[in-house]
């Protein structure tokens, strides 16, 4: 693990100290929200992820290993918790990840600092239109790229994809938002996307 | 740095934002970063304009951010904990308890009773006209309480008793799940009383609306059973989907959307070929209002659509828009005059 005092912490957690634990959610929590609150609107449902993630590491805690990324970890088990609750409650309409099927909603600030409004309204308006004619998957990978700075390798693991598609995915994403947006748009955008792209 | 500082002397704004060691830089400054394009802004003073513009773009992109605010993050806890074993580890404590129950026998009698009175007291929440509330239970399950509506319950909940809540107007329930065996125990019962029905239930989600002298359960998710009080009768098992309307005696089980039924605890309200007299009394029900209508043949009309409930004046705006009507609430008397264009 890349944190010591996470691992630490990990170790202390998995030893059955609820203090422990109580780092971890601590830590983890509003995170998590976030990331969920992408992929539905139901916040009840969002929390009772969060809860069903926590009690279950909990009680699965003497059983668990050592997650070389805590945080991959806890996405990726919130992700699958999410999609099956959401099934359950039907919520996507046909539980088809594999197709895109599914809903996760991000849109950007573009904030006032240095951008005049006018224009600052319009560059938002055109990097959420655009950012909407995505796929779920690929919005989904920029944001796990872009606002949790995840590498590629971290995406395909939260994702449950091969570390190829993850590229594959990302490539399409910018590739698509380049021929959709005008040049002083794209400006802003490949900012935005360029974070660590080439990392 | 991969490139010679002298990459940088044509670079434009553009160029700048698209370069790797640029970004890098101004996400993740180090003291080395720093050093380097110091030495760049000096070595091309006319960059110096270009990379402040450029930084500044930068910095002020951001995702929105969807927050989990203390309050929800302290409820979602204490929720954890009761699911978890964490609450009974709390008995290593018991000495500490011993110290303030003996503290409270010595400041006498009189305070202990009415620790006492409190502590077996219990729980009423209501909500006003216009609010919603969400509240966490004993054991960790959610009960969202729609405007004008009162819960009670107790304010321990013993292991080995049944789980039971009182409901008086319109709630959405989320029960926790406790049973895990396929024997159940008194404490894995969830009973909510409603006027006339007792809902019994078993790890689900659903609605209930006790108004007007009638009661109507939809169930979203699980299973939950129906019976009338004081009836032994056999009780009605709901699946999910079903909606079921006691009145005069009887219960009546209907077809209806039920996930749009319960919409207005996420401050919406989405309603399908309904008859306008039924939103009215809702409009009643949820603002307190006493709805005034000049024509009755308003009411006859069916609508469909979707309603932010949030703000009623903007309600009652949209929902006036939509069928050609004026919409006026009258503060002092609390009437909401309906009036056709």
């Amino acid at each position: 693990m890349p944190d010591p005092t996470e691992s630490i912490y990990w170790q202390s957690f998995k030893a059955g100290h609820a203090d422990a634990f109580e780092y971890l959610y601590r830590n983890y929590a509003s995170a998590l929200y976030n990331y969920g609150s992408k992929f539905s609107q139901d916040k009840d449902l969002i929390k009772e992820c969060i809860q069903d993630l926590f009690v279950g590491i909990w009680t699965r805690r003497a059983s668990l290993g050592n997650p070389e990324h805590l945080k991959n970890y806890l996405f990726k088990s919130f992700r699958h918790l999410i999609f099956k609750k959401a099934f359950q409650l039907q919520n996507f309409e046909t539980y088809d990840e594999a197709n895109d099927n599914y809903a996760f909603q991000i849109s950007l600030n573009v904030e006032e600092a240095m951008i005049d409004g006018e224009h600052r309204i319009n560059v938002s308006a055109q990097l959420n239109l655009a950012m909407a004619k995505l796929t779920a998957r690929q919005r989904e990978a920029v944001f796990l790229r872009f606002y949790e700075q995840l590498s590629y390798e971290e995406i395909a693991e939260v994702m449950d994809i091969s570390v190829k598609a993850s590229y594959k995915i990302m490539a399409r994403a910018l590739g698509f938002m380049k021929e959709n947006l005008s040049k002083d748009d794209l400006m802003l955008l490949s900012l935005l996307l360029h974070l660590k792209l080439l990392s | 740095m991969k490139k010679p500082i002298s990459a940088y002397t044509s670079y434009h704004l553009e160029e700048l934002i698209n370069d790797e060691d640029f970004l890098l830089w101004v996400l993740h400054p180090d003291e080395m970063s720093n050093l380097h394009w110091q030495n760049i802004q000096d070595t091309f003073p006319p960059l110096r304009e270009t990379i402040t513009q450029a930084k500044t773009i930068v910095q002020s992109m951001r995702f929105e951010r969807d927050n989990l605010n203390d309050n929800e993050q302290s409820e979602l806890w204490v929720a954890i904990q009761a699911r978890t074993t964490l609450l009974k580890k709390s008995g290593k404590r018991m000495p500490l308890w011993y110290r303030y129950a003996a503290a409270a026998m010595l400041a006498g009698i009189l305070l202990s009773v009415g620790v006492f009175y409190q502590m077996t007291q219990p729980i009423s929440i209501n909500t006003p006209y216009g609010q919603l509330k969400t509240i966490t239970l004993p054991d960790g399950s959610l009960v969202t309480l729609n405007a004008n509506s009162t819960i009670k319950y107790d304010r321990n909940w013993s292991k080995n008793e049944i789980r039971e809540v009182w409901i008086e107007g319109e709630a959405f329930l989320k029960v926790q799940h406790l049973n895990t065996s396929k024997k159940i125990a008194n404490h894995e019962r969830f009973v909510v009383h409603t006027g006339e029905v007792n809902v019994e239930v078993l790890g689900t989600s659903f609605n209930v609306n006790d108004r007007r002298g009638r009661t109507e359960v939809a169930l979203l998710e699980g299973k939950i059973s129906l019976g009338l009080k004081g009836t032994p009768g056999k009780p009605l098992v709901l699946a999910p989907g079903d909606i079921v309307e006691f009145e005069k005696g009887k219960l009546i089980k209907k077809p209806i959307n039920v996930a749009e039924y319960a919409s207005w605890k996420d401050g919406k309200l989405y309603f399908k070929d309904v008859p306008v007299a039924k939103i009215f009394n809702y409009f009643e029900d949820i603002y307190g209002y006493k709805v005034v209508v000049d024509d009755p043949e308003i009411l006859k009309k069916r609508v469909s659509g979707s309603l932010n409930t949030q703000n009623e004046q903007v309600l009652f705006k949209a929902f006036g828009m939509t069928l050609n009507l004026d919409i006026t609430p009258n503060k002092q008397t609390r009437e909401l005059m309906i009036t056709s264009k």
